[in-house]
């Protein structure tokens, strides 16, 4: 079995070697087509930058747990949406390409894809981007790196910016509609209470107090805003009046430090003044006791009270739960707001640190491609193999002869002698000495031609020996 | 009466009148050896420039395998066995290299006499090598028939071999050919000898029909296949014209030998560079 195959190798062997010639032509024409080819190739220069995306500034690190957003901005799948779009590619390529007015949209997508093959994105766990580009121009490869992370970097920032305003209109929108739905559900319960004397003595539950407490809150936080506003502003006055001291203690009053401290506590003095004056009144104390007076109420409450229907003692128990369902998802929309707010003070400002250029694109110098040594050893992987086939199918196609077992077998008729065609070393080297055997001029002359023409006819005489 | 057919030849230079009527019916040339003298040109034979001792073995096992083949054939009358046709499908494939080779191989074999008809008339390569090229062969002595056996066999540079060249180019050759002349001459070469070895060296048979009519003298036909040149397509066809043309033809009858080989192919495993 083995004998059969190599047999049969050595036959194919042969068959190629026949068309060796066609072969080699074949092989040389690839090969200098292909490594034409492979030096006409331009290098490519691979431009590139790096950005670090601090995902831990001071900001972010104070805002933890209490901002709605944690970070995002370095991720990959987020780079290539926010930086690799259709839209962003066009308008790099529309910005970069003189001839992009005079596109039409196949070759303008066509450009666009180009541009996307072209760039490379690295993105780290550690928080680095590498921007890439790879570019037969080095200048032009580092210019479209620095668009590319200039891009990114705005378009984080303001895809944050405009995400969070949006969630803060949200959210100011439904806390406003539940702050309706909480006003209707009191009025529901206030008429409930006035329409029924039963329900007028019963003490109002922790719902109605705490949707009271909700309301009563909206009008007067501008109220508490004040109060701590009051209380800094004495702050303030106190530790400009302690920093005055010190000052004064080292320096004389026209020192420009003393005299601008005492600028500066002159004005939270004034301040200090104005906010005083604008504070109302304090309420009375005695109104503001409700333990104290809260045993008498329903001792009264208890002794007047009169029998309550079931069914308004249902409505009664309907109107409590809404209140307190809405309570609860009114203060779980406050706490979202604020939470906005403090996301949008860290992660919609671009100074806050997140994004700083590590490493500036420059033009590279040395290229990076084509690998010409592999294209080189493919191209004449290509011309061999090339010139193999072409051998081998132009022996096939003519159905050439090439050992005798395969003729016998196609002729069914015995293969009695081969005759090798392989020069001996001797003439071989007769032939390359440029001694010509006997020419027709010769043919009358009674010689033998000139030896080793009858070297192997050694048994024989010579033509002078013929009777 | 004398028979030799060689001396008959010779004899017009001492007796003219002989020459103007020469028999129809040829009689055997006896003796080569002895009319060769009296020739006047010689044909120098060129052998091919190959590796020459393995060449020579190679041609010595066609021999051999020629030579068995001949005594199997020894009780056949109706062919020659030593009349052998060495004929290829298409031209350039060695035909006139293993002429001169197994020409030279059976030259010696003792007391073998071997000649060499140059019958291939579209490329007489033949004469060429002989430098008999211009000189009366085969088709002046079919088509003259005041011509003698003597006066186109001509003794070679190796002793024992003769030429029989092709002569000038007729457009009636392949019917020249055909002719009953042929056989006598075939015959006469012969001359009962079946020591007499008679080698002719046709053309190729897709490019020339009288090799369909000489095969049918031929008491054996070599049939030369060139490695990497012949097509499979030309070989069958060239053996399926002889074998329709030129009668059966049996393993007994037709052989094939395969021509410019590689070493590697050939049967004989080891030879000493000269």
């Amino acid at each position: 079995m083995i004998g059969a195959i190599l047999t049969l190798i050595q036959d194919e062997a042969r068959r190629i070697w026949c068309h060796r010639w066609l072969g080699l032509a074949c092989a040389a024409v690839i090969l200098a087509g292909g490594l034409g080819y492979v030096m006409s190739i331009p290098n490519v220069y691979d431009a590139w930058g790096q950005v670090y995306v601090n995902k831990q500034t001071p900001i972010a690190e104070a805002a933890r747990s209490v901002s709605l957003t944690d970070d995002g901005f370095a991720s990959a799948g987020v780079v290539e949406k926010t930086l690799l779009n259709d839209q962003n590619l066009e308008r790099f390529v529309r910005e970069t390409n003189p001839d992009a007015d005079r596109m039409n949209r196949a070759q303008l997508d066509a450009a666009v894809q180009d541009l996307r093959q072209r760039i490379h994105i690295v993105t780290g766990d550690d928080g680095f981007v590498e921007f890439h580009y790879a570019d037969s121009d080095p200048v032009h490869g580092a210019q479209m790196v620095k668009r590319l992370m200039d891009q990114f970097v705005a378009t984080n920032v303001n895809r944050s910016r405009s995400e969070l305003t949006k969630v803060q209109a949200f959210l100011d929108e439904q806390i406003a509609s539940y702050k309706g739905l909480l006003a209707d559900a009191q009025g529901r319960i206030n008429a409930l209470r006035s329409n029924h004397a039963g329900l007028a003595v019963l003490p109002a539950s922790e719902a109605e107090t705490a949707t009271e407490q909700v309301l009563v809150n909206a009008p007067s936080r501008a109220h508490a805003a004040q109060t701590g506003k009051a209380s800094a502003a004495a702050e303030r006055v106190a530790s400009l009046e302690a920093k005055l001291e010190q000052l004064r203690a080292v320096y004389t009053e026209q020192y420009p430090d003393v005299v601008s401290t005492r600028r500066q506590l002159a004005d939270a003095v004034a301040t200090q003044t104005l906010e005083a004056a604008l504070r109302p009144a304090k309420p009375d104390a005695a109104t503001d006791d409700p333990a104290a007076a809260a045993p008498q109420r329903l001792v009264g409450r208890a002794i007047r009270r009169p029998p309550i229907p079931p069914a308004v003692a249902a409505e009664w128990a309907d109107a409590q739960r809404s209140a307190e369902v809405l309570r609860i998802n009114y203060q779980q929309l406050a706490a979202r707001r604020e939470a906005t707010r403090m996301s949008l003070a860290v992660f919609g400002s671009d100074a806050s640190g997140k994004f700083q250029v590590t490493r500036a694109p420059t033009p590279p110098i040395a290229p990076v491609g084509p690998k010409r040594q592999l294209f080189t050893a493919l191209v004449v992987a290509a011309a061999l193999a090339g010139g193999l086939a072409a051998a081998y199918l132009r022996g096939a196609v003519r159905g050439i002869m090439v050992s005798p077992r395969e003729l016998e077998l196609a002729c069914q008729l015995p293969v009695i002698g081969t005759v090798t065609w392989e020069p001996a070393w001797s003439t071989e080297a007769h032939r390359r000495r440029g001694r010509a055997l006997p020419s027709r001029s010769r043919r009358d002359m009674p010689k033998p031609p000139r030896r080793p023409a009858l070297r192997w006819l050694s048994g024989a005489k010579s033509v002078g020996e013929v009777r | 009466m004398n028979h030799n057919l060689f001396l008959m030849a010779a004899q017009p230079e001492t007796n003219p009148e002989a020459a103007p009527h020469p028999p129809r019916e040829l009689p055997p040339a006896h003796d080569l050896d002895a009319a060769a003298g009296d020739l006047k040109r010689v044909g120098a034979v060129q052998t091919p420039h190959f590796d020459e001792s393995r060449t020579r073995e190679e041609f010595r096992v066609l021999k051999r395998h020629m030579v068995a083949r001949m005594q199997s054939m020894a009780d056949s009358q109706m062919l020659r066995p030593g009349t052998i046709l060495i004929t290829s499908a298409s031209p350039g494939e060695g035909k006139t290299t293993v002429t001169l080779g197994l020409a030279m191989s059976f030259m010696f074999e003792r007391d073998c006499r071997v000649v060499l008809v140059d019958a291939d008339m579209r490329s007489p390569e033949l004469s060429r090598r002989m430098h008999l090229a211009d000189e009366p062969g085969l088709l002046d002595f079919l088509d003259d028939e005041r011509l003698q056996i003597s006066d186109i066999v001509y003794p070679t540079s190796v002793k024992g071999v003769y030429a029989v060249p092709a002569g000038r180019p007729r457009v009636t050759a392949p019917e020249l050919i055909a002719g009953q002349r042929m056989r006598a001459l075939l015959d006469s070469l012969h001359g009962g000898d079946e020591s007499r070895i008679v080698i002719i060296d046709s053309g190729s048979v897709l490019s020339c029909s009288e090799t369909i009519s000489l095969a049918a003298h031929a008491g054996q036909i070599l049939f030369v296949v060139a490695k990497g040149q012949t097509k499979r397509i030309d070989v069958d066809e060239g053996l399926g014209i002889l074998h329709r043309e030129a009668g059966p033809l049996d393993e007994s009858r037709v052989a094939i030998v395969f021509n410019k080989s590689d070493r590697s192919q050939s049967p004989v495993r080891y030879s000493k560079r000269p």
